[in-house]
């Protein structure tokens, strides 16, 4: 019984964390309607400030909290909901959903420029005299983990107070249910939605100081980690009640403690479920608490003040341009192969081709984000599923490498179509919430195991070798990439036209409306579940095979969020996008590298810092996709129409006036969108 | 013999009785109305019809089939068609499409192989019958713009147009003429009309428009607190002094 | 002379590249109801909508009593008094009905301010049933209880300026009616009005001016006694 209490007792203040961080995560959803996956970054933000003033330059207690939670945690708040969330109010839940993401991708990277890569360690909490033990008995606790438990008590009932009997609290229930009527009823929505921000971005601050001494390190990944105990708190709360948030995290934190006491560390369950617990318990709340039953967020019933969204490139675009782009795109690509093949050295040829798989992969988001309408977060995981299920057939059973690729594209589609069937009762933010959790759980439960990835140096997954044609030799391996990535195109484009794709077109369109003639959501979900992950199995597959073995390093679970990022960004609803992600993805860092601006300090200098760069610059990136979901290069792609458009109609006119009136317009005019604006 | 039988159709919310022992039955061929105050439990009945509420109790039979458990897509295939009260189109879609998606779905023909074969396309069958579709409801000028382009009028009868394809024995309308004006509510009895007598449709529509009611209906059920409070030829209930009472007050 | 409580002129609006109001020019008088009608897609709800502010005029001016409020927050016309039941069901539907109904007041949003009592008094008078329903969340109450809801926000504190958007729209007539008899009970107690209806004869036995639009323009503009025959206006 006592150890019963004291392993308990240690896990109060660990579930206080979560729940702190549960309790911003609710708060900024309700106040703001943005799940802000980016907390766990901005928490970082603050928690890196704090060790910078109060650890490296030994700044006061009071003057590093006020510096780095009370100033800069509701700065960080203002400018997010001024330069961003503010002009997301009345976007789509995906458009929130992909901004937060870009964030989160975005902010520990410029973090980092600033912090530096040094390692902190042992970083120091709010608590006066951090040494102090409070002790009941035989029971203790430290002061940092007192003040932790006193604070966090303290945040939750004042947001209790704030919503259950303050105006502003009703103000900002209000102002996030619909924004225009908010502002008919007298109510300053963007001064409301500006005080939600800066109050959970300070939340968030708060947590990062409170949280840093729980960790040996102030490290981004380790906030992130965080945040999924956070987002199963917050589920338990139904992303709405405080107090129920609060609890769950509690719990949360005691449970883990609980178990960690009672099972042998050694044991194979506890090394499987102790880290698994969160990811559990977040999935299975997403399948089966009730209070998140029926959320669908109501509708703005003043939706229609909104322009319409601009009609899509294709519609806009003559048959005539249709064939020239064709052909200038087939030009490009062969012109690329034909570079690649005869002209590259081996390390272009390399990253060309490693392009071409990216492209195999990322059209795997095409399928399921742009067609489907739903944001996966375990793409990287399906990737790993194909790419070791391939390593491990080969190897156990000697199976020849080209063929047990698609077998191990056919596994990962049964993992995506088993993930599918309760994903199915979710939608929206929670279906992407069970990926997330799902996509956690492989790779730290079912990864570390030795029958998936042979251990941490990973599975050998050969170059396949079929009759006399050796793909160990790079320019042959690059043709059968390009013959791959052409098929899975072809395959997305035909679904996509096809009877499959119409009936994802209308689900999108209306759920109720495609129930009523006779359209099988259920099917059709799985299908496109399926799909994707077999794309993203097959294209992993690819990846391993390049390397010769497939690593648990290749497909982390934070790889799956960059790409999607990316694919979104570029546009998810045509191939070319896809591929044109693929190529981004390896080019850009790689050109960055090359780009050596020396009177930078090494940090902001490209060539040395690539990664970190090309990080920042493809999270900014996703920043866009709010103002323009069709995607940046959907985009790109109608206003260059748009203005060969308006020469043509320039031109037509120029000669109807010398020539002869007789002249019919130009082909381009006739179906052009109506003219310059 | 009637297609659509509901008897004793109860539901409950939260302890409020939305719905009371509510029976109704619809014959083929025949348009019936459904109206009552707001609240009346109008909206519940037709949810619980169309499956997108289980009632709390009674039977459901449609062609003497018990509808029990059923849901909404299948019913839909059995051949129940529906339109909302606030507008649902699919977004994006010409108006030609949303007649092509919902034959294709009547057909239950969307392998995932034939799309992956390139053997998806509008056969010219399909396409003949969106076009006889869309004549009858006088569409053929919209037929390839987008739905978003359109008027509430014609976006109405896109997804009346919608609901035709599936070969409905039976359609449940909400409101068809809500927020539309004079003509273009004229318009749509017009076509009620004229959808019963070339197709046969039985249709069962929930209506706030007196004179429609009058117009294209044959016989009214009138809804008062989740119960029955009459059922009739329209032209009796229409005159009936409780129902004038509760309902239409001194407009008519 | 005083200038008209609510003065379009000139006013060209839209949604991005579409338009849907071409020169539209009109005022209104303090203390008079003017019925905006037309058929469906006239603008007669974007001609609303820049009224209340929801809608930035792309040309030409809005003016309040005098001031010139093109392009202000429609937050703040709100709170001069420009009260707006948008069409449809304009409730919040994750808040309770009493929630709904005390959000609008800038003193406080609790029983126990005498005006607030008395407010939800005297909406929960005018509509009994969301008495009953107080605390019920607005989502799920039926369609017509929707649109009393909306109705009694815009009326729990008396504005100055009532803007209605096609308020019979999903009601049982004995309802409408009764609406119509409250709208003009607010009318005699000094509130202006602005109707946009498609009852036409419900909002022509209310107003005292009419304006007729068509594809985005005016038409007539004039007292409603002698708009004349209507027929003639929409078919000619």
């Amino acid at each position: 019984m006592t150890d019963l209490v004291s392993y308990a007792i240690r896990g109060v203040p660990i579930g206080c964390v979560f729940a702190l961080m549960a309790v911003g995560v609710v708060l900024t959803y309700k106040t703001s309607g943005v799940f802000n996956l980016a907390f766990g970054a901005q928490a970082f933000v603050s928690a890196a400030v704090y060790y910078e003033t109060r650890v490296r330059h030994d700044w006061p207690i009071w003057l590093a909290f006020l510096v780095a939670v009370v100033a800069l945690g509701p700065a960080i708040g203002y400018v997010l909901d001024r330069a961003l969330f503010r002009h997301l109010r009345t976007a789509p839940p995906i458009a929130r959903l992909v901004t937060s993401l870009g964030l989160l991708v975005a902010i520990p990277q410029m973090v980092q420029i600033w912090f530096g890569n040094s390692p902190a360690y042992n970083p120091l909490g709010i608590a006066p005299d951090p040494g102090r033990i409070f002790r009941w008995g035989e029971y203790a606790l430290d002061a940092n983990q007192v003040a932790t438990i006193l604070v966090t008590l303290l945040v939750v009932a004042a947001l209790t107070v704030l919503f259950r009997f303050s105006a502003l609290g009703l103000r900002m229930r209000a102002v996030v249910e619909s924004p225009r009527m908010s502002e008919l009823t007298a109510i300053n929505a963007d001064r409301v939605g500006s005080s939600a921000w800066m109050m959970s971005s300070f939340l968030a601050g708060l947590s990062g100081v409170l949280l840093a001494p729980l960790f040996a390190q102030v490290e981004a990944n380790a906030f992130f980690t965080l945040l999924v105990a956070a987002v199963a708190a917050a589920a338990f709360g139904g992303l709405s009640s405080i107090p129920l948030t609060f609890a769950g995290g509690l719990a949360l934190g005691v449970l883990q403690q609980v178990l960690a006491g009672y099972l042998p560390s050694d044991s194979v369950v506890s090394q499987g479920l102790r880290p698994a617990l969160p990811f559990l318990v977040l999935f299975l709340l997403l399948l089966f608490w009730p209070p998140l039953r029926g959320i669908g967020r109501a509708a703005d019933p003043l939706a229609g003040v909104d322009p319409p969204p601009p009609a899509p490139a294709a519609t806009v675009r003559s048959s005539g341009m249709t064939t020239m782009t064709r052909v200038l795109a087939v030009a490009t690509v062969a012109g690329f192969v034909l570079a690649a093949l005869f002209w590259f050295d081996a390390f272009w040829l390399l990253l060309f081709t490693k392009g071409l798989i990216f492209g195999v992969i990322f059209l795997s988001i095409t399928v399921l984000t742009g067609m489907g309408g739903q944001v996966s977060l375990s793409q990287a995981a399906f990737a790993g599923v194909g790419a070791f299920a391939t390593g491990q057939l080969v190897e156990n059973f000697g199976l020849p490498v080209l063929p047990t690729m698609f077998l191990g594209a056919l596994v990962a589609a049964v993992v995506g179509a088993v993930l599918a069937i309760p994903a199915l009762r979710l939608d929206g933010l929670y279906l992407t919430l069970a990926t997330l959790a799902f996509a956690l759980m492989w790779e730290n439960v079912l990864v570390p195991q030795t029958w998936v990835s042979s251990g941490p140096l990973g599975v050998d997954v050969p170059r396949p070798l079929v009759g006399p044609v050796d793909f160990t030799d790079d320019r042959a391996f690059l043709l059968l990439c390009l013959v791959v990535l052409a098929l899975v195109g072809l395959l997305v484009l035909l679904v996509k036209r096809g009877t499959t794709g119409r009936y994802l077109d209308a689900l999108r369109g209306s759920e109720l409306a495609a129930a009523s003639i006779g359209v099988d959501r259920t099917r059709a979900r799985i299908t496109t579940f399926a799909l994707s992950a077999g794309i993203a199995g097959l294209g992993g597959g690819l990846l391993a095979s390049q390397v010769g073995r497939a690593t648990p390093t290749d497909y982390v679970f934070f790889l799956g969020l960059f790409w999607v990022v990316m694919v979104v960004t570029l546009g998810d609803r045509s191939v070319q996008a896809a591929i044109t992600a693929g190529m981004s993805f390896l080019l850009v860092p790689e050109l960055l590298s090359r780009i050596d601006l020396g009177f930078l300090p090494e940090i902001l200098n490209p060539a040395d810092n690539p990664a970190a760069i090309a990080s920042i610059l493809f999270g900014l990136g996703a920043l866009t996709y709010a103002k323009h979901p069709e995607g940046i290069l959907e985009l790109q792609t109608r206003r260059s129409i748009e203005r060969v458009n308006t020469w043509g109609a320039a031109l037509a006119r120029r000669r109807s006036a010398t020539v002869d009136a007789s002249d019919g317009p130009d082909p381009a005019v006739a179906n052009g969108p109506g003219g310059p604006r | 013999m009637s297609l659509l039988r509901a008897e004793e159709v109860s539901k409950r919310f939260s302890g409020l009785s939305a719905l009371d022992a509510v029976s109704l039955t619809v014959a083929p061929g025949e348009i019936v109305g459904l109206i009552g105050p707001n609240g009346a439990g109008k909206t519940t009945l037709f949810n619980c019809l169309y499956g997108v509420l289980a009632p709390d109790g009674g039977r459901i039979t449609f062609d003497g089939r018990d509808l029990a458990g059923l849901a909404v897509h299948r019913r839909a295939r059995l051949g129940i068609g529906r339109t909302f009260q606030r507008i649902e189109l699919f977004a994006g879609m010409t108006v030609r499409d949303h007649l092509l998606v919902a034959e294709r779905a009547r057909r239950g023909d969307g392998a995932l192989w034939k799309d992956l074969c390139n053997r998806s396309r509008p056969t010219s069958d399909e396409r003949a019958r969106a076009d006889a579709t869309l004549g009858l409801l006088g569409l053929d000028d919209v037929a390839d713009r987008p739905v978003e382009s359109l008027s509430l009028g014609r976006g109405r009868l896109v997804e009346l147009g919608r609901a035709l394809m599936i070969e409905p024995r039976l359609l449940l309308l909400d409101e068809p003429s809500s927020g539309l004006d004079h003509r273009e509510t004229d318009e749509m009895a017009d076509v009620l009309d004229v959808v019963r007598r070339e197709r046969g449709t039985a249709i069962l529509l929930v209506e706030h428009d007196v004179a429609m009611v009058r117009r294209v209906t044959s016989r009214l059920y009138v809804l008062d607190f989740g119960q029955l409070i009459a059922d009739g030829p329209t032209a009796e209930v229409v005159a009936d002094a409780r129902v004038r009472q509760a309902y239409l007050g001194d407009t008519v | 002379m005083t200038p008209p409580l609510l003065e379009l002129d000139h006013v060209d609006a839209g949604y991005g590249p579409f338009r849907a109001l071409f020169d539209v020019s009109f005022s209104v008088a303090e203390g008079r109801a003017l019925a905006l009608l037309g058929s469906n897609g006239a603008g007669k709800t974007t001609v609303a909508r820049v009224a209340s502010g929801l809608v930035a005029p792309t040309a030409g001016h809005v003016r309040l009593a005098g001031d010139d409020v093109t392009g202000v927050a429609a937050f703040r016309l709100a709170r001069r008094g420009v009260a707006h039941a948008p069409e449809g069901r304009s409730v919040f539907a994750t808040l309770t009905v009493e929630e709904n109904l005390v959000l609008a007041f800038r003193e406080g949003t609790k029983r126990g301010h005498p005006g607030v009592d008395a407010s939800l008094a005297s909406a929960y008078d005018l509509f009994p049933r969301l008495a009953t329903r107080r605390g019920q969340v607005a989502g799920t109450l039926s369609g017509g209880e929707q649109r009393m809801l909306s109705l009694a926000r815009v009326l729990v504190q008396p504005p100055r300026l009532l803007i209605v958007d096609e308020l019979s729209l999903g009601l049982a007539p004995i309802i409408v009616s009764e609406v119509y008899a409250t709208l003009g009970r607010i009318k005699a107690a000094g509130t202006t009005l602005l109707i946009v209806e498609q009852l036409v004869s419900h909002a022509l036995g209310i107003a005292d001016d009419v304006v007729l639009l068509t594809k985005g323009r005016t038409g007539y503009v004039g007292p409603a006694d002698e708009l004349g025959d209507l027929d003639a206006h929409f078919l000619g």
